[in-house]
C-alpha cells in the first residue's frame, strides 16, 4: 500500500486551490473593495522628452548647423486611482430610482417565474408519471429547451414577439415595447426555458415515491386530490425547496435574455440588476458603483438561500 | 360482520393468465392464510380483494354486497404492506390516524381510537416520532395499528413479516395472533413462509401456479396432503417422496424403489399391483433400528444435521435422498448403517402421474 505523504496531498490539491482563489475568490474581494471606492481613469503626465523630428525618408532632419533638430513630447499615463470613500456607493445606490426599479424588476421577475415554473413543473411531471404511449419520446423533446443557450433564446423570442411582421404580430400585442407587456415577455421566455428542468426533476421524484404508499392512500380515500395534497406533496417538498432555491439563484442573475430581447427597454422597462450593473460597469466606468449594487445583490439573495437551506436541513434530518 | 366469498376469479396480465378460477368462501373472523412460491399469485388475490387490481372475471363478495367495481376506500378492507408503507413526514400517531382523518372522523375521536391502538401494540411512547426513526419491528407494528384502527370487516396483510429477522417474526406472530383474538376480525394473510402458515392459521390456501392446491386448517394439509405438491409445501423438513410401483410378495403388497428396496403399505390401501406411485412419507415418522419392523430397509447415514434434542439424518434410497428427523440418542453418524422403516399409519400415496392422492 503507498503511504500518501500528506504534503503531497496538499501538492496536488494545490492547482485546484489557486484555480478557485484566482477565479472567485480574489476577484469577489477585488470587488469588494471597488464597492468602497471610486474609481477614476486619470490621464498623467509623467514626463517630457525630446525624439527627434524625421524626414519622409525617415532619417533625421538637421538644422544647418548640423544638430538633430527635436519635438518635445509630453509623456503621458493612464492611471486608474481607487478612492476609498467608505460607504457612499452604496448610499447612492440604494437611493438611485433606477436601482430601485431594477430591483423591484428583478424580484417581481423572479417570484412570478419561478412560481410558475414549479407549478406548471409539478403539472407536466403529474401528467407524465403514468404509462403514456410515447412518453419517452415525449419526454426528449421537452427537456431541449435546458441546452439552449440563453442568448440565443432571446433572439429567438424576439423574432417570435416581434411586433411588426412576427408569427404573433396579428395578436395586436405590444410584447416588447409597452412597459406592461415587456416583463411579461421576458417572464415567459424564461418559464419556456426553465419549466423544463422543474419537470424533469419532479418526474423524477415522483417515479421515486414507492407505490405501496400512493396505495395505502387509496384504501383511504377516492380523491387523487386529497392523495396529492396529504401525501404526494409533503414527500415532494425537499426536491420543491431545492428546485425553487435553484431557480431563484439563478433568475435572480437574469442577463442573457434581456441583453438579447429588451436591452432593458422599453425606457427601463425590464432592466435587470444585472444588466444593470453592467452597464455602469463596463459602459459608464462605474466600478464602485456596480460592484455596490452587485453586492447589494448578493446580501439580497444569500439570506433568502440561507433561509431555505436551514429548511432544507431540517426536512432533511 | 361478513363474510369473504371468492368466486371463479380470473386475472391476466395482459395475455398470461395468473389465476385460474380461484374459489374460496372466507368465515366471518376466520384467519385465512395464503401460502405458495414465489408468483403463485396470492399478492395478487390479496390485492384484488384490497382493490388495487382489477378483477378480469368472476366475483368478489363481502357479505351480500358484490364489491368488484368498489374504490378501494369503499370496500372497508384495511392491508397490511410488506414495506409497511408508512407515510414518512408524518408521526407515528398522524400515520395510525391517517385513515380516520381522510374520512373526516371527529379529531376527539380519532385522538382515543389512535390511542388504543397504541396502547394495544405497545406504541405509546413512539406517538410523537418519525417512521424514520423506529426500528423495523416498531414500523411494523405502527404498520398493524394504520389497520386496527380503521375497524374494517377485513385485515389484508401482504407478507407483513418478511423483512424482520428470525427472533422478531417469532414475536411478531404471536403479536398479531393475539390481536386476532382480541378484534376477530376477518383477517387474510400472505406469506410465502408455511411455518407462518402453520402455526398463524384458521385455515391455510396454498396456491401454485394461480390454481389453488388446497384448502384447509393446518392439521389437514399436514395429515392428509391432497396432492405431491401441497405434501412437500408444508411441514419442515418436507415430506420424502420416493418414485416406484406396487409389487406383490409372499401375498403381501410392497412398495418397490427404482432400487428394489422393499417398503411396507397399509393394508386397506387402494392400490393394485404393477401401479407406478409415490411414496411419501415424513421425516419425522419412522422408526429406527430396534422399533423398526421386520421389513424395515437398510440404510447408510450420508450427513447428519443435529437440531438440538432431535437429529436430522440423511440418506440414500437408490439416488434418492432421504431425509429422517430422528432422536439424537439413536447417535447416527456418518458411515453409520441402520434400519428404518416409515410408520404405517402416516404412509401418504399419490399417482405418480397426476401427482394426486390416492
Amino acid at each position: 500500500m503507498i503511504r500518501w505523504d500528506k504534503r503531497i496531498k496538499l501538492l496536488f490539491l494545490l492547482p485546484a486551490v489557486i484555480w478557485v482563489l484566482a477565479l472567485t475568490i480574489a476577484p469577489l474581494f477585488f470587488s469588494l473593495y471597488l464597492s468602497f471606492t471610486d474609481v477614476k481613469r486619470e490621464v498623467v503626465i509623467t514626463g517630457v522628452e525630446e525624439i527627434p523630428i524625421l524626414d519622409k525618408d525617415g532619417n533625421p532632419k538637421t538644422r544647418s548647423d548640423g544638430s538633430i533638430r527635436t519635438k518635445k513630447v509630453k509623456q503621458k499615463e493612464l492611471q486608474i486611482k481607487y478612492d476609498w470613500v467608505g460607504f457612499k456607493k452604496y448610499k447612492r445606490v440604494v437611493n438611485d430610482q433606477e436601482y430601485q426599479d431594477a430591483a423591484k424588476f428583478t424580484f417581481i421577475y423572479v417570484i412570478i417565474s419561478v412560481f410558475v415554473e414549479i407549478v406548471l413543473g409539478l403539472f407536466l411531471a403529474f401528467l407524465f408519471n403514468r404509462r403514456i404511449y410515447g412518453r419517452g419520446f415525449m419526454r426528449s423533446l421537452m427537456i431541449l429547451p435546458i441546452f439552449a443557450t440563453p442568448f440565443a433564446i432571446g433572439f429567438m423570442f424576439f423574432t417570435i414577439l416581434f411586433e411588426v411582421s412576427g408569427p404573433l404580430a396579428w395578436m395586436g400585442i405590444p410584447f416588447l415595447s409597452n412597459h406592461n407587456w415587456a416583463p411579461f415577455s421576458v417572464m415567459l421566455v424564461d418559464i419556456w426555458q426553465w419549466t423544463p428542468f422543474c419537470f424533469l426533476v419532479f418526474l423524477a421524484a415522483l417515479q421515486g415515491i414507492p407505490d405501496d404508499l400512493i396505495e395505502a392512500a387509496t384504501l383511504d380515500t377516492k380523491s387523487a386530490y386529497k392523495i396529492w395534497t396529504s401525501v404526494i406533496l409533503p414527500l415532494l417538498q425537499p426536491i420543491i425547496v431545492l428546485v425553487i432555491l435553484l431557480r431563484v439563484a439563478e433568475s435572480a442573475k437574469l442577463y442573457d435574455y434581456i441583453a438579447s430581447l429588451t436591452k432593458g427597454g422599453p425606457g427601463t422597462a425590464t432592466q435587470s440588476v444585472s444588466f444593470l450593473v453592467f452597464n455602469k460597469a463596463f459602459k459608464m466606468n462605474d466600478f464602485g458603483y456596480a460592484s455596490a449594487g452587485s453586492f447589494l445583490m448578493l446580501i439580497v439573495v444569500m439570506i433568502f438561500v440561507m433561509l431555505f437551506f436551514t429548511r432544507l436541513r431540517k426536512t432533511y434530518e | 360482520m361478513a363474510d369473504l366469498t371468492i368466486n371463479n376469479v380470473n386475472k391476466f396480465y395482459d395475455k398470461t393468465q395468473v389465476l385460474f378460477d380461484v374459489n374460496l368462501s372466507i368465515k366471518d373472523g376466520e384467519f385465512i392464510v395464503l401460502v405458495g412460491p414465489s408468483g403463485c399469485g396470492k399478492s395478487t388475490l390479496l390485492r384484488m380483494i384490497a382493490g388495487l387490481e382489477d378483477i378480469n372475471s368472476g366475483e368478489i363478495s363481502l357479505g351480500n354486497k358484490v364489491i368488484n367495481q368498489l374504490a378501494p376506500r369503499d370496500r372497508d378492507v384495511s392491508m397490511v404492506f410488506q414495506n409497511y408503507a408508512l407515510y414518512p413526514h408524518l408521526s407515528v400517531a398522524k400515520n395510525i390516524g391517517f385513515s380516520l382523518r381522510m374520512r373526516k372522523v371527529e379529531k376527539s375521536i380519532i385522538d382515543k381510537k389512535v390511542a388504543d391502538a397504541a396502547e394495544m401494540l405497545g406504541l405509546t411512547h413512539l406517538l410523537s416520532r418519525l417512521p424514520r426513526n423506529l426500528s423495523g419491528g416498531e414500523r411494523q407494528r405502527v404498520a398493524m395499528g394504520r389497520a386496527i384502527v380503521r375497524d374494517p370487516e377485513v385485515f389484508l396483510f401482504d407478507e407483513p413479516l418478511s423483512n424482520l429477522d428470525a427472533k422478531l417474526r417469532v414475536m411478531m406472530r404471536n403479536q398479531i395472533k393475539e390481536i386476532h383474538y382480541e378484534v376477530k376480525t376477518t383477517t387474510v394473510y400472505v406469506t410465502h413462509d408455511q411455518i407462518e402458515a402453520m402455526t398463524m392459521a384458521d385455515k391455510i390456501v396454498v396456491l401454485n401456479g394461480g390454481i389453488v392446491e388446497q384448502v384447509g386448517s393446518p392439521d389437514e394439509l399436514y395429515d392428509n396432503p391432497s396432492n405431491t405438491f401441497v405434501a412437500s409445501f408444508i411441514g419442515s423438513p418436507s415430506m420424502n417422496q420416493i418414485h416406484g410401483k406396487i409389487v406383490s410378495e409372499k401375498g403381501k403388497k410392497y412398495f418397490q424403489s427404482k432400487d428394489n428396496s422393499l417398503f411396507l403399505l397399509p393394508e386397506n390401501a387402494n392400490i393394485s399391483e404393477g401401479q407406478e406411485i409415490i411414496y411419501g412419507f415424513r421425516p419425522e415418522h419412522v422408526d429406527i433400528n430396534q422399533a423398526a419392523s421386520d421389513d424395515a430397509i437398510n440404510l447408510t447415514v450420508k450427513v447428519d444435521q443435529p437440531t438440538g434434542s432431535q437429529s436430522l439424518v440423511f440418506a440414500n434410497v437408490g439416488d434418492q435422498e432421504i431425509c429422517l428427523d430422528v432422536p439424537k440418542s439413536h447417535l447416527l453418524k456418518p458411515g453409520n448403517e441402520f434400519k428404518m422403516s416409515p410408520q404405517l399409519d402416516n404412509i401418504h400415496i399419490f399417482d405418480s402421474e397426476t401427482g394426486k392422492r390416492i
